[in-house]
């Protein structure tokens, strides 16, 4: 299916669809909520003012600081999508013997200050080499007062060895990758991974208990100079996920408003927007996200989804997918029992098989192509 | 020498005081004097544990204070990040500190105009 978001290089979580949920579902509440007491406009103002204070003095010092003027250099990681990533480990080295250490944080921004004129190297040591690209490095970062860096020993290096995981229910490689720092393709074509991937296909879909290698991280360091403010985008990061809404005839339900909630460790975030004139709704997401929980408007009806799917030869899987579009299968998960037997039997009449709750090959064929994964 | 010290540290609390009201009016407005400065105290004391010693540091983590309404045990991200060996210069920490909170109050605004444009676009 081509995608509105073809010129990114991104995956797809799997293209759900979904047709019109049976049950009655509560409309949101509508309760006005209180604003709150502080607004990021007001922080932000507050902390732009504390920037004129002395970074070097305490407060209230009775002996005024003469801070010598040094450079810094700013580092900004983003997605695919430019959207920062957090959390990511820099480490800037002066020499063989001296570095210095800080990490990403919500803005994507890490920064080392109190630096000498000069070059220096920067490493991402939970990054494999082919995860990470500097996109620029521009001399913008003014001189500033600052005490000066303090620079420590790095610490030995544990030598990096390939290792082993057994994927966990909703795992999926854009995970691992995120998980382990590499490039979802770096693990995917690992030859050791040759057999997995003729298997399963789909990096996005693979089962429980599958074992992937995950090979031994590349950490490379790449020369920045003081003063610098340096982008770096991180490959591979985010996904894409779609899913269609379709009304009982088939027909795609259009132009509705609707609440998407993902949520993730660093929180829960809501989008609003409209579905497409095809139906749907599609969102760039971390692949930490694993439920997408989406709230249609006019109807209030909720819909709830899992961001990754087993495949469609398992059971689970073969169960995520009728779930998705709208047959129950009740409490069951991962084992054929008489609610998604008749969960089967109510998709075999809507599509026009023959079919005796049995999921034959052309059940899975027709369920894989209405679900388009 | 002493005397110096607390007169420029009560001066220096008088002017942080008034600058919170400036910056944070809702948040101050039912607040006294004495109960503001008890806050704003706490939250310097807290600096202080961790290790912040420029006043602009300080400054900066009792803007975030006043901004997660001084309610800060709800929040343990803040004495984590204060705290992270990953991160060498203090300084640092504390900015990331004030990257996060500016962050969460964004999405948190976000969040409430996309509920409210939801409601709006259902009502059309």
């Amino acid at each position: 299916m081509t995608s509105i978001l073809d010129d990114i290089p991104l995956r797809d979580v799997g293209d759900l669809e979904a047709e019109w949920f049976r049950a009655p579902h509560p409309k949101p509440e509508d309760v006005e909520e209180p604003p709150p007491a502080v607004s990021s406009e007001q922080l932000a103002a507050a902390d732009q003012a504390a920037a004129s204070r002395s970074a070097t003095a305490p407060p209230a010092s009775p002996v005024s600081s003469c801070a010598k003027k040094l450079q810094a250099i700013v580092i900004t990681i983003a997605g695919e999508d430019g959207r920062p990533i957090e959390h990511v480990a820099f480490e800037l080295r002066k020499s063989a013997t001296e570095m210095s250490g800080t990490k990403s944080g919500a803005d994507g921004t890490g920064q080392f200050a109190g630096i000498e004129s000069g070059s220096y190297e920067l490493a991402l040591p939970a990054l494999d080499q082919d995860a990470w690209e500097i996109l620029s490095s521009e001399a913008t970062v003014p001189e500033q007062s600052a005490s000066p860096a303090a620079w420590s020993a790095p610490a030995a290096a544990a030598a990096a060895a390939e290792t082993t995981h057994t994927i966990a229910e909703g795992e999926s490689i854009a995970a691992l990758a995120l998980r382990y720092g590499f490039a979802p393709e770096t693990i995917w074509d690992d030859a050791a991974n040759a057999a997995l991937k003729e298997k399963r296909k789909d990096p996005n879909i693979l089962a429980a208990g599958d074992s992937v290698t995950i090979p031994a991280l590349r950490v490379v360091a790449r020369p920045v100079n003081a003063g610098a403010s340096v982008r770096i985008r991180r490959k591979g990061l985010p996904q894409v996920f779609r899913v269609r809404f379709l009304a009982p005839d088939g027909t795609p339900r259009k132009e509705l408003p609707y609440l998407i909630d993902l949520e993730d460790e660093s929180g829960k975030e809501q989008r609003s927007g409209t579905t497409s004139g095809e139906g749907f709704v599609i969102e760039k997401l971390s692949p930490l996200v694993r439920t997408v929980t989406i709230t249609l408007g006019p109807t209030g009806e909720v819909h709830r989804f899992r961001a990754e799917l087993d495949p469609l030869d398992t059971d689970s899987g073969l169960q995520d997918r009728l779930r998705n579009l709208g047959y129950s299968c009740g409490e069951e998960d991962g084992a054929i029992g008489p609610a998604t037997a008749e969960a089967i039997r109510a998709f075999q009449r809507d599509a026009g098989l023959a079919g005796n709750g049995t999921a034959d090959t052309p059940t899975r064929e027709e369920l894989k192509k209405r679900h388009l994964s | 020498m002493q005397v110096i010290a607390s007169a420029k540290e009560e001066a220096f609390l008088t002017q942080l005081a008034c600058e919170v009201r400036k910056h944070f009016p809702a948040l101050t407005a039912k607040l006294d004097g004495p109960a503001l400065r008890t806050k704003i105290t706490a939250a310097l004391e807290r600096a202080k544990a961790a290790g912040v010693t420029s006043e602009r540091d300080c400054v900066r983590l009792v803007n975030v204070a006043a901004a997660l309404e001084w309610r800060l045990e709800d929040h343990p991200w803040l004495d984590a990040q204060l705290a992270d060996p990953a991160v060498d210069d203090v300084s640092e920490r504390v900015r990331l500190v004030v990257a996060r909170a500016l962050r969460d109050k964004q999405r948190e605004e976000q969040n409430r105009a996309a509920r409210r444009e939801l409601e709006r676009a259902t009502r059309r």
